[in-house]
């Protein structure tokens, strides 16, 4: 069975006898002319016209033919897969994760894809033999269609309402869920079609080698595409940088580096109090400095910002802030980071200059937790999963970020006087890597105690033991307190699960520590909001956290229906008639242009299967075609091409020997 | 000049032009500068005879009797004029081409002028139009004042349809008397062409001489046609047609062409027939000359 993109084309199929056309039209409409020695002519032709007849009859089919299969090919023929499966069934992976809302040429990576998938849907809508299956990803996988079933009108209007979360990525989870679903079916000899939509994030992919390669899925044929929008700008991040304060200069050192790894040059631009202030080139993978003089009594913010080109604002810029202070407290910062997290190359450096030059802070992992606790005056730990660790140094502040591979049984032993209420999401909101009936997959999987559906509600069950600093804008707790134990419930909120790593994060941070020192100043009521938020006849707004900082754009507007929406993160203090509240304030960020794509790392993975194929399209091109091609079977287009030029060539060659024959 | 068929500048080089017929014998009607098969008055010393009662004892060779002691006279030709019958082809094949000059108005430019050499020397000219029958005839014309009647005749031209040979042939038997010239203007466009050469060979056993004047054009000789493919009809069998590739059997044609000619120039060059080739494409003058230097 062969089916037809363009099928516009096909109307040209009648062109196909063209030449038996002209070369009869040529037989009677040839130039008449009188000539005398006709018998001799005839004998001419009498040697050898039978021969030549056939000839020439061989190669005006020959012409109807390549007429015939150009036309074919112009119709972009795509042969359905072997005759003996019965139905094609399509598994559809749409990323829905925060990295997907970056705009590419007007629209955003997410509605790229969307149209990619309405598109090539609405194409495939007439192969009846057809059956999808669309799975939307981000750290969680939700189920769109259950089953595999037919595409219809209602099925593409679902699709068209989808939206992309605020959720991060975990593309290897995502797949391992299909492959386990496969695994399920265990229909051998069988042959699946994967098509993976997603902005493929470097970050993404690596380090998961070897949790895939347990995998058993060698009994079927696979075929895995991504589809992508390609992007050929560099990503350029700092692999390290240190302040260092000298006698009223401050000089900065740092690598700039680049993926895929390449040295070249980079434009470095050094920004203070969002005033450009000084610019050089370098090169990656080199050690680079700026040293500016600068009265660090005051508050000085800056950024340094690699290829200022980039709308990037995470990976590119480095955000700092000096203020003297007369005492140094020395931070340990332990960080376990889910390992498909990494990637956010600056955001340790929000931790390490937390307070600088103020404070020492040491970063280190969970698996190097066999330190000298005591040495430090504060800790901040970020999802430490095994909190024996505080009990050792109580008398030391700590800032607890539970995170989403937190284990809430160990947290609720040891923070004792609060509970934690694990919040429950739709039936289809399954957890990666989880699943109701045992596989043998979990047990194999290094992080199998990563669940990222999984959010908490903290609620106090001893008010004695602990106070709620923060709140969240529907009420429910975000930031606690007891005694020195600063626990931060930040993935409450599914739009604030990138909270911690933007830079309003580290000024509430400080702000919420620094006013609860300070016993004799009353705290206030706090909110964490999005870029919107209610408001009641406002006196004065002031941005507390964050002033000086890089948008010299407009930080808020007052809406009619007594709203007010911010477009610069930060910390702010609203004064409203009856109350004071300072707010923090997370927007979306424009994340980094340059999701890269890097083929070989992303093959890598696979590359212990060798029944799984690895395509890659590039959406931006939306080449529709291809992918039909790709889901259907064999790309019967170049045999056609291959087929045309044989026939041209024979045709060449037979036409030649018909003259010869004369 | 008023008629079509004649130039005064080739007629003035035709003046010191001659038409011999060498080693053949003709029957004249009157004295001429042609050999006869007649002993008489002449320069042209043929034998000596022994002698007879009656002879002239003018004729008697003195100087053989001294040699040999017995009276021999001597012989000599009798030289007579010469019948030159013309048989122009007006068959429609000789009406091409028609962008240039036909082999038609070509060959009628050779019997006007053939028939002014031979007036001029005496002889006498018949000329007869024929396609496949005889179609117009002029009885002998023996003096050089009656040209004029010859350009008259072919001035009245005529596009005849298919030749046929046999038409000259039944002539010839029938009328003509032997030991004559028979001058034959023709483009020879059969594709019976031995049959032609068959029945030219029987009236040059017949006793005639024959001279073919083979009228070619340049066209005929390499297949010019103009066109690289076309619908080629025979000129004179509008029935007849085929559509072919002009340039690519043209080599071939050609050569076929060549084996044609050579055929006629193998079978028509005995004692009694002379063939030439005449291409349209040289002038006029020079055929001629051609022709009269080989006989």
């Amino acid at each position: 069975m062969i089916y037809f993109y363009h099928k516009i084309w096909l109307i040209l199929l009648p062109l196909s006898i063209l030449p038996i056309v002209l070369h009869l039209l040529f037989v009677k409409k040839v130039k008449r002319i009188k000539f005398t020695y006709l018998f001799l002519i005839k004998k001419v032709l009498n040697q050898y016209l039978p021969k030549k007849r056939i000839v020439d009859i061989i190669v005006v089919i020959l012409r109807c033919l390549i007429i015939f299969l150009i036309i074919i090919f112009l119709s972009y023929p795509v042969m359905h897969l072997s005759p003996k499966k019965k139905t094609v069934d399509l598994y559809v992976l749409l990323d829905n994760s925060f990295s997907m809302r970056q705009k590419i040429l007007n629209y955003s990576k997410f509605e790229h894809c969307k149209e990619c998938i309405l598109k090539l849907l609405s194409e495939l809508s007439e192969i009846g033999n057809l059956k999808v299956k669309i799975i939307l990803f981000n750290d969680t996988v939700e189920v769109l269609t259950p089953q595999f079933v037919s595409i219809n009108k209602n099925f593409l209007e679902q699709i068209k309402s989808l939206k992309p979360s605020f959720k991060n990525t975990n593309l290897v989870g995502a797949i391992e869920y299909i492959l386990t679903e496969i695994v399920k079916k265990a229909e051998k000899n069988s042959a699946y079609k994967i098509l993976i939509f997603t902005d493929l994030a470097e970050h993404i992919v690596e380090n998961y080698t070897l949790s895939l390669s347990s995998l058993p899925i060698n009994f079927a044929k696979i075929d895995i595409g991504f589809c992508y929008p390609k992007i050929e700008q560099k990503n350029f991040y700092f692999n390290s940088v240190n302040m260092f304060y000298d006698d009223g200069f401050v000089e900065i050192k740092y690598i700039p580096e680049n993926s895929p790894e390449n040295k070249e040059e980079v434009i470095s631009e050094l920004s203070i109090s969002n005033q450009p202030t000084d610019i050089k080139k370098v090169r990656t993978f080199e050690l680079a400095n700026f040293r500016f003089a600068t009265d660090i009594s005051k508050n000085l913010f800056g950024n340094l910002c690699l290829n200022i080109n980039d709308t990037l604002v995470d990976d590119n810029k480095f955000y700092f802030s000096c203020k003297k202070e007369k005492q140094k407290k020395k931070v340990l910062c332990i960080i376990n980071e889910p390992v498909y997290l990494k990637g956010f190359g600056s955001k340790k450096f929000y931790f390490e200059n937390l307070s600088f030059p103020t404070v020492f802070l040491e970063i280190k992992t969970f698996e190097q937790e066999e330190m000298l606790l005591e040495n430090y005056g504060a800790y901040i730990f970020v999802d430490l999963p095994n909190l024996d660790l505080i009990e050792n140094v109580s008398d030391k502040t700590i800032i607890i970020f539970p995170g989403e591979t937190t284990d809430i049984d160990n947290y609720s032993s040891v923070l004792d006087g609060i509970e934690f209420i694990e919040l429950k999401e739709g039936k289809n909101n399954v957890s990666i890597g989880e699943d109701e009936e045992f596989n043998e997959f979990i047990e194999k999987f290094e992080y199998k105690n990563i669940s990222v559906s999984k959010r908490f509600l903290i609620t106090i069950t001893n008010p004695a033991l602990w106070k709620v600093l923060l709140t969240y804008n529907d009420g429910t707790p975000a930031v606690l307190n007891k005694n020195n134990i600063y626990l931060f419930s930040f993935l409450a909120d599914k739009n604030w699960s990138n909270f911690v790593f933007k830079p309003a994060f580290v000024g509430m941070l400080k702000y919420i520590i620094e006013k609860n020192e300070k016993k004799e100043e009353k705290l206030k009521e706090y909110y964490f909001v999005g870029e919107e938020i209610e408001i009641q006849n406002v006196v004065s707004i002031k941005q507390v956290v964050g002033e000086n900082s890089f948008e010299s754009k407009e930080k808020y507007k007052v809406l009619v229906d007594n709203k007010l929406t911010f477009f610069v993160p930060g910390i702010y203090e609203i004064e409203e008639e009856n109350r004071k509240q300072i707010v923090a304030i997370n927007i979306n960020p424009v994340e980094s242009k340059i999701a890269i794509v890097n083929q070989s790392m992303l093959k890598k993975i696979f590359s212990q299967f060798k029944n799984v194929n690895i395509t890659l399209f590039d959406i931006k091109e939306m080449k529709i075609k291809s992918l039909i091609q790709w889901i259907l079977g064999k790309d019967v287009s170049h045999d056609i091409i291959y087929l045309v030029v044989i026939l041209f060539i024979l045709e060449t060659i037979l036409s030649r020997l018909g003259k010869r024959m004369v | 000049m008023k008629y079509k068929y004649v130039s005064n500048e080739i007629l003035s080089h035709l003046n010191k032009m001659m038409f011999e017929l060498k080693n053949t014998s003709v029957e004249g009607n009157y004295p001429g500068k042609h050999k006869s098969l007649l002993v008489g008055k002449s320069l042209d010393f043929i034998q000596h005879r022994e002698y007879s009662k009656g002879d002239d004892i003018k004729l008697i060779d003195w100087k053989v009797y001294a040699r040999k002691e017995k009276f021999f006279v001597k012989q000599y030709q009798q030289e007579t004029n010469l019948l030159a019958y013309l048989f122009l082809d007006c068959s429609s094949s000789m009406w091409y081409p028609k962008n240039k000059i036909t082999k038609y108005e070509y060959g009628s430019f050779l019997v006007s002028y053939l028939s002014y050499i031979l007036l001029h020397q005496g002889d006498t000219v018949s000329v007869i139009k024929f396609d496949n029958e005889i179609k117009d005839v002029i009885q002998f014309v023996s003096q050089k004042d009656f040209y004029s009647k010859i350009l008259e005749f072919l001035d009245n031209e005529i596009l005849g349809e298919k030749s046929d040979y046999t038409c000259v042939f039944n002539f010839i038997f029938n009328y003509v008397k032997k030991r004559t010239l028979v001058i034959l203007i023709s483009d020879l466009v059969s594709e019976e062409y031995a049959k032609i050469v068959n029945m030219l060979k029987q009236i040059s056993a017949y006793g005639i001489n024959l001279v073919v004047l083979h009228i070619v054009d340049e066209s005929e000789m390499l297949l010019n046609l103009g066109y690289e493919k076309c619908l080629v009809e025979d000129i004179e069998d509008k029935s007849l047609s085929i559509t072919t590739d002009v340039y690519e059997i043209k080599k071939l044609y050609q050569k076929e062409f060549e084996n044609l000619i050579n055929f006629y120039k193998q079978n028509l060059n005995t004692n009694t027939i002379s063939y030439y080739f005449i291409d349209t494409s040289l002038p006029i003058i020079q055929n001629l000359k051609f022709v009269l230097e080989q006989k």
